[in-house]
Order: structure tokens, then sequence, then C-alpha cells
């Protein structure tokens, strides 16, 4: 404990627990380069995306001068506009051939066809296993969705 | 006076050499508009790859150059830049005179803040 500390500030930060604190202040950052592409990418997502002042523990004056560079910086091809993550399968490519839902669309299916007479249960059984696996491929995004909620506060 | 920076990029696809003939034509530029530019000022950047390609390109040659003016007007200078077939981009920003007087950019009398450092 330091001597002359604010009695405001520590039952400030009782409340809100740790209050984080930026590289910038920390690191005494004058002016935000948009050249300096190591420091922005501290700000950034690995998608990336503009972290939110929560996230970097910047000052509203801080946040601002990072997010004019990053934009700079994005311009001049220095920066990513979007970095696709490439591990994700399946649900990663929205708005695709996806949505079109042209007759041709179901290529891994079986094509439906009224003559077929109804499947043996044990096949039965090897087809209940496809809905599960796409499940799995769904809360890969889910944690996505909600962090661009986040970003877009800090954008607009 | 006022500080300057200004990023060109050239084609990744261009020559060492003619990007040396094309920076020193846009150095012709600046001077035509009236900026003498220390060549000290003048950094060039190895050839560097795009975070994106850029009308089919992945690379291109960056250069930095810092300048001083009394606010003379650019807009030729720049059109000249946004034309040539060469220039992938330029971007030219105002250094803030704290940043500018920092990197021994804006001399003694005519910048208060300088003036004071010193």
């Amino acid at each position: 404990m330091s001597k002359s500390r604010p009695r405001a500030k520590s039952r400030d930060s009782v409340r809100r627990g740790k209050k984080k604190v930026s590289v910038l202040t920390h690191k005494r950052v004058e002016y935000i380069d948009y050249k300096d592409v190591d420091l922005l990418r501290r700000f950034m997502s690995d998608r990336g995306k503009i972290r939110a002042r929560r996230v970097t523990g910047n000052d509203a004056q801080q946040q601002r001068t990072v997010a004019r560079a990053i934009k700079n910086a994005r311009e001049m091809a220095l920066l990513p506009y979007a970095n696709r993550i490439t591990t994700q399968r399946g649900a990663g490519r929205p708005g695709g051939p996806r949505g079109e839902g042209g007759p041709g669309r179901r290529v891994d299916g079986p094509p439906p066809s009224p003559s077929l007479p109804p499947p043996p249960p044990g096949a039965a059984a090897d087809e209940a296993e496809a809905p599960e696996a796409a499940e799995f491929s769904e809360p890969a995004e889910a944690p996505e969705a909600a962090e661009l909620g986040g970003d877009e506060e800090v954008e607009s | 006076m006022r500080a300057y920076e200004l990023m060109i990029i050239y084609r990744g696809d261009l020559a060492e050499d003619a990007v040396d003939e094309l920076l020193d034509r846009a150095l012709a530029g600046l001077a035509a508009a009236g900026i003498e530019v220390d060549p000290e000022r003048v950094n060039r950047w190895p050839k560097r790859r795009f975070a994106y390609e850029i009308d089919h390109l992945n690379e291109g040659y960056y250069v930095v150059i810092e300048f001083v003016s009394a606010g003379v007007d650019l807009s030729a200078f720049e059109r000249s830049l946004r034309l040539a077939d060469a220039v992938v981009r330029h971007k030219l920003i105002r250094l803030p005179d704290s940043e500018a007087s920092r990197r021994g950019l804006l001399g003694k009398a005519s910048d208060p803040v300088a003036a004071e450092a010193t």
C-alpha cells in the first residue's frame, strides 16, 4: 500500500473489481502511430476487430486515438480489416451458397426418392449421428456473436 | 510551420530502381509545390506484404516522408499520386506539434512549444 492513496479510488476498486490499466498509460505512449503495428495489434482481436475499452482498459481519449490509428493502418494495408479464422467448418461462411437454396442445394444428402423403402433400423441409427455433428459446429460461432455485440459499441 | 508525414505505397511488382525513380519524381512534385524535403527524412521500408490483397497485389514498397511546410496547397500533388499507376495507396497526415518536435522536425524559432522544450 502506498502512502498517499485517495480513499475514493480504493472504494471504487472494491465495488468493480480490479481496474485494468491500459498499456498506453503504463508505457507512457504519447503519440499513437499508425505505423506501430505491433502496438496496435494488442488492441485487436485475432479476427482483426478493435477491442472494446472495457477489455483494453483505455480511457476514452486513448480509445479514440487507437481506433483512428488502427483505421489508418488498415487503409495502408498494415493491418487487416478482417482475419478469417479458418478452423471453422460448414457454418463458417454465411451468406454464401447456403442462402441460395435452389433445387441442387442438397448435394451431401441422399436425393428424396418416394420409391425408396423406409430405411432399416440400422441405417436410422447411422442417420441419427448426422444432426449431432451439425450441432457440434454451432457452439464454435456462439462466442463470436457475443464478441460482435461488444465491438459494435466501440465502432459507433 | 506544420509537420506532415506522407506515406506512399508503390506496386510490389516494380523493380527497385524503378521505385527510386518514381520516388525522385514524387519528391520533385513536392519541391514544385514549394516544399523542401530533407533526404534523411525519406524513409524507405523493405518490400512489405500487405495485410490484404489490393488490386491483385500482395506486396508493396512503402516510403515514409516527413516534412515541414507553411500550409501550402498540396491538392495538385496529391492528385498526381492518386492518378499514378505505380502508386497503390498514399496517406498524408498532419503530425501534432508535440510529436513533430519530439522527432526534431519543427524548428526552434517558429514553434513556441519546441522553443520551450529546448
